[in-house]
């Protein structure tokens, strides 16, 4: 509870942090120092800014961390993405495994295939038997060279496509609702406008105020009903998403792609000018 | 008395029926025999229940196929109230000589049904789970067999319900059984009466639950799996149905959530850690079992599933179990990858709103965690828990709910958004990321299309076509229904301004001006004078009935109200809203009057009744509008918009007038009860206020009572108090007996015939 409500809001923007975290090299903890940068090292181990620029002023050294002699740089330290270094450290191996469901037979291949993997990424992070599953990532790795490049082009352009669908979205949310704001305010303006002109009525007009009154409120509804327009759904736009889009799709099958076939020539028949007789 | 509806005959506990109630079962009976659903709007307190109670038990006796009523309420005492109107009604039909075996049974928590003296002495319903749970376990029974009697805790009511059970099938004798006399039945017998209540419901006739056991679909999937298409589902009470759809499909994660499920990986990681060393095999048999993929088929009894899924059984995935959370140790790997992904989401500064899709894909980049196994999380908690064999589950209620959240998010793409808020009141760092479910149609659309015959039933559902709208559905039968009254024995009063002339509402921008507040605290003391006995005041939210008590302090008026009546307050903790209910009862029962000042949307204006004496007026300060500022309802207002063209100014006017609505309603519970009701706002005498409210409450607003000032109001109030308070007489005007209900059916029947030859 404590740390929820004297959590501090740090300069670099990374919102809510805890305030009892601490430096192991300086025992340093963001308490005092609020604005105090965690990074992390190669080997996985945390240092605050400052200490990273005394111990490594001159160049490279070893860790200070007891019992790790990994030699380091300044440059090699980066912000850390979990507050879990494990995590950090696992998702730094598993990203070379990028088969997909296609590319095995049957989904039980596959999911032998998730489990190995698995069981991989855990032997590393356990120390258990570090060597041998080195040698088999590395193995992995050049077995699978052309699926793994192929796949991480597929990932790259399922982003791409992934973002373009939401801009694409977002747009026409925008869209519609400007339609929705403009319809409101034309709304108001039509409501506005009749009001001023049953007032202008009643105050001109030879006619009786009840008559006055009974036609106009006819006239109004009237209108509105016809201002209930009609819902127009608008799908488009999709199309033209693809473009850039079908490398890979292209390469590898020469299915018959519905989307793309509205740029196909057509070939067999020819349009006329006119189709009068005579 | 006996008559026919059709050639349906119908036993109606009473005398006399009134017309309305008569109408509505003709309608209900179209809508069954239809085979459609049905959405009908009635004031409640004019004999709802027990209509829809007759007709349904007479279909149930004489049509060939036995379907099965699956009655939902909203709160035990409403379940309590239809179980005992049910009883009533079969005793009734058993005197009239008809012999049905009849078996009726409600079913609610654990913590209500409990008669284990050890057990139930827990406060929180979620504590008494865990600790029933702790002593009906499968494996914990088991180990028991192993030690001597008494060295492993057991719940005799338990052994001795599965002692029996094994010796005689049916549990309990036919009957209509309301909770008290179930708990009673299992002392008798020594049995546990909730899980009698959850296996008789098979078998029973009628089944009378909360809502939950049906939309929710974390206990559906327990409950309520076995029921048949040819059930007939009732909603009472149903004018909040969207909101507990909704509810049932959001889950809101915490940053203590994330701190507290990270702490039980850990803790299973020892757990698994343990058990590898000392009984592998156990866990190398679930693997089995998931590689083969057997986690449907498996055979579960309903005492061992502890966490269930999430999402609706029709969304349910019936692929293998991917290969990465197979074993134990990677899944709770997996686990925590995914909970330190929330946690580097939390640390974010502004709010963000996203699609489940965009999240899914900034997970993948971030931490290559992908969809499918993301989807099987909650399902592969389940069995791991069931295999590690853990107790106080307790525990480990954060993680389950990230499971959840994790299983929602990879199920369901459309009606959904994620909504993260770094800050509480725009300054308090508190990140909670809401997963909201926009769509009320998601949740419900199973049960539509499972049951023939779905019947919608409140006092408030106006306006009717709103709610087929919002949940997505077609009835067959839509009807409003007005009130027939001997006298007119409510008076609405709409007070659009005070004494002095100034406009009074809640708007945001004037809600706080003195005059305006000034205006409220004399309508207030104006009305404790002249009213007896108890009055309601309802405010639109707490925040703003505190400030304005505040300044009613200031200027004086509570003084002055003091003066006539008791004042009470309703606050959010229950506890001690009961208690100020007691005491403004004990206050309306001793003749001095109190007033009750409370929330629309709270637990007043929602459950409780303030009949006759307790309550002789209300007052409705303000519009209760919803907080529009708040991100959920944003983004529902825009999906609502954006998929069902509706409009946001109309579902919120909707939203507000159900409300009030349901506020006022409070007030009126019988034909002999009378109360004032009294808007008091000026945006209550809009036209497009006015019919969005239901129509039995809407005939009764003449034109003359839509635009008053606080004088004006108090000479018709007084006037109206002075007719209520002569003597009663009953003379037979608005009510029928049989013989009026035979006549009006042959002139239906006339009506039908003649329609018949035309054709």
């Amino acid at each position: 509870m404590t740390s929820r409500l004297t959590g501090t809001k740090t300069p670099n923007g990374k919102g809510f942090q805890d305030p009892d975290e601490e430096c192991p090299v300086c025992r340093n903890t963001r308490y005092l120092t609020p604005n105090m940068r965690l990074l992390v090292s190669e080997c996985y181990h945390k240092m605050c800014q400052s200490c990273i620029d005394r111990l490594f002023a001159n160049g490279a050294t070893e860790c200070p961390i007891p019992g790790c002699k990994k030699t380091l740089r300044k440059i090699s330290f980066v912000e850390p993405t979990f507050e879990d270094l494990s995590v950090e450290k696992e998702r730094m191996n598993v990203y070379r495994f990028n088969k997909r469901r296609e590319d095995f037979n049957s989904p039980k291949e596959y999911n032998d295939y998730l489990e190995m993997v698995e069981q991989l990424v855990w032997n590393l992070n356990n120390d258990i038997d570090p060597e041998r599953t080195k040698a088999r990532i590395e193995s992995f790795a050049l077995e699978n060279k052309e699926i793994i490049a192929k796949n991480a082009r597929k990932q790259s352009e399922e982003e791409e496509w992934a973002s373009r669908v939401q801009d694409n979205e977002r747009k026409k949310k925008q869209k519609n609702f400007e339609e929705y704001t403009n319809k409101l305010a034309e709304e108001k303006k039509a409501k506005e406008a009749h009001k001023a002109e049953v007032i202008e009525l009643l105050a001109n007009s030879t006619e009786s105020a009840k008559l006055i009154l009974k036609k106009r409120g006819i006239a109004r509804e009237r209108s509105n009903i016809r201002s209930q327009d009609s819902i127009d759904n608008d799908n488009g736009g999709i199309g033209e998403l693809w473009i850039g889009l079908d490398k890979v799709s292209q390469e590898e099958t020469q299915e018959f792609d519905p989307i793309a076939s509205e740029y196909m020539d057509i070939d067999h028949y020819t349009l006329k000018d006119k189709y009068y007789d005579t | 008395m006996k008559f026919f509806i059709g050639n349906l005959p119908i036993y109606f506990p009473y005398d006399k029926i009134y017309p309305e109630q008569y109408s509505y079962m003709v309608d209900l009976k179209k809508a069954i025999d239809a085979g459609g659903h049905c959405l009908l709007e009635m004031p409640s307190g004019t004999g709802k229940t027990v209509s829809l109670l007759s007709l349904i038990v007479a279909i149930q006796a004489n049509y060939k196929e036995k379907r099965k009523l699956i009655y939902c309420s909203r709160t035990v005492p409403e379940i309590e109230k239809a179980l005992a109107e049910l009883r009533n009604l079969i005793e009734y039909r058993t005197k009239c000589g008809e012999k049905d075996e009849y078996l009726g049974i409600g079913l609610t928590s654990r913590k209500n049904l409990c008669i284990n003296s050890s057990v139930n002495q827990e406060k929180w319903g979620k504590v008494v789970d865990a600790r029933c749970r702790n002593l009906t376990a499968s494996w914990i029974r088991e180990k028991s067999k192993l030690y001597s009697p008494g060295e492993v805790p057991l719940c005799n009511f338990y052994e001795k319900m599965e002692n029996d059970n094994e010796r005689q099938r049916m549990l309990i004798p036919d009957g209509v059984y309301t909770l008290e006399e179930l708990r009673e039945y299992g002392k008798e017998q020594g049995h546990c009466p909730y899980y009698m209540a959850r296996r008789t419901i098979p078998f029973a006739n009628a089944v009378i639950y909360s809502y939950h056991y049906l939309l929710d679909p974390k206990v559906a999937e327990l409950v309520s799996k076995e029921l048949s298409k040819d059930c007939i589902v009732v909603f009472d009470e149903a004018h909040n149905i969207d909101n507990v759809c909704i509810e049932s499909l959001s889950i809101d994660i915490t940053k203590p959530n994330l701190d507290a499920s990270a702490k039980s990986i850990a803790k299973l990681r020892d757990v698994i850690e343990d058990i590898k060393k000392k009984d592998s095999q156990r866990l190398r048999d679930e693997y089995d079992k998931l590689v083969e993929g057997l986690m449907a088929a498996s055979q579960e009894r309903d005492e061992d599933v502890y966490l269930s899924n999430p999402i609706l059984p029709e969304d349910l995935s019936h692929e293998a179990v991917p290969g990465n959370i197979r074993q134990a140790e990677h899944f709770v790997a997996f686990l925590r990858r995914f909970v330190e992904y929330l946690k580097t989401r939390m640390r974010a500064q502004q709010v963000v709103a996203e699609s489940p899709m965009s999240f899914l894909q900034n997970c993948r980049e971030v931490t290559l965690i992908e969809r499918q196994p993301l989807r099987f999380c909650s399902q592969r908690l389940t069995s791991l828990v069931r295999t590690l064999e853990l107790s106080d589950l307790n525990d480990y209620y954060a993680l389950h709910k990230v499971a959840a959240f994790a299983t929602l998010v990879a199920t369901y793409e459309a009606g959904f958004m994620l909504i993260l808020e770094p800050f509480e009141n725009d300054t308090i760092p508190n990140p909670i990321f809401h997963y909201a479910c926009l769509d009320a149609s998601i949740a419900i659309k199973p049960i539509f299309r499972r049951f023939k015959t779905v019947v919608i039933t409140s006092g408030t559902l106006s306006p009717l076509d709103m709610y087929p709208k919002i949940l997505n559905f077609q009835a067959a039968v839509q009807e409003s229904y007005s009130m027939t009254l001997t006298r007119n024995c409510f008076l609405p009063l709409v007070v659009t301004r005070g004494s002095d002339q100034v406009a009074i509402s809640s708007k945001f921008e004037v809600r706080n001006d003195p005059a305006v507040v000034r205006n409220f605290g004399q309508i207030l003391v104006e009305f404790s004078k002249i009213v007896p006995d108890g009055i309601v005041a309802f405010f639109p939210s707490y925040l703003y009935m505190e400030s304005i008590v505040a300044m009613w302090n200031d200027m004086g008026i509570l003084n002055e109200a003091w003066k006539h009546k008791l004042i009470f307050v309703e606050t959010p903790d229950a506890a001690e809203t009961s208690l100020a209910l007691e005491n403004y009862r004990k206050a309306c029962d001793n003749g001095r009057g109190a007033i009750l000042l409370s929330v629309a949307r709270g637990k007043v204006s929602e459950g409780i009744d303030f009949d006759h004496n307790y309550g002789r007026a209300v007052i409705m300060f303000g519009v209760p509008y919803q907080y529009t500022e708040s991100r959920i309802l944003k983004a529902r207002l825009e999906f609502l918009r954006e998929n069902y063209r509706i409009r946001e100014s109309d579902f919120l006017t909707f939203d507000a007038m159900r409300h009030a609505a349901q506020c006022v309603g409070r007030v009126l519970r019988g034909k002999t009860d009378y109360g004032l009701m009294i808007f008091s706002d000026k945006r209550f005498a809009r036209a497009d206020k006015r019919n969005k409210l239901p129509r039995w409450l809407n005939q009764f607003i003449t034109d003359a009572c839509t635009n008053l000032s606080t004088d004006m109001a108090l000479v018709t109030a007084k006037k109206f108090l002075r007719t209520m308070a002569q003597p009663f007489e009953r003379d037979q005007l608005g009510v029928w007996s049989v013989e009026d209900v035979e006549r009006q059916e042959r002139s239906n029947v006339g009506v039908g015939g003649r329609a018949a030859q035309f054709n």
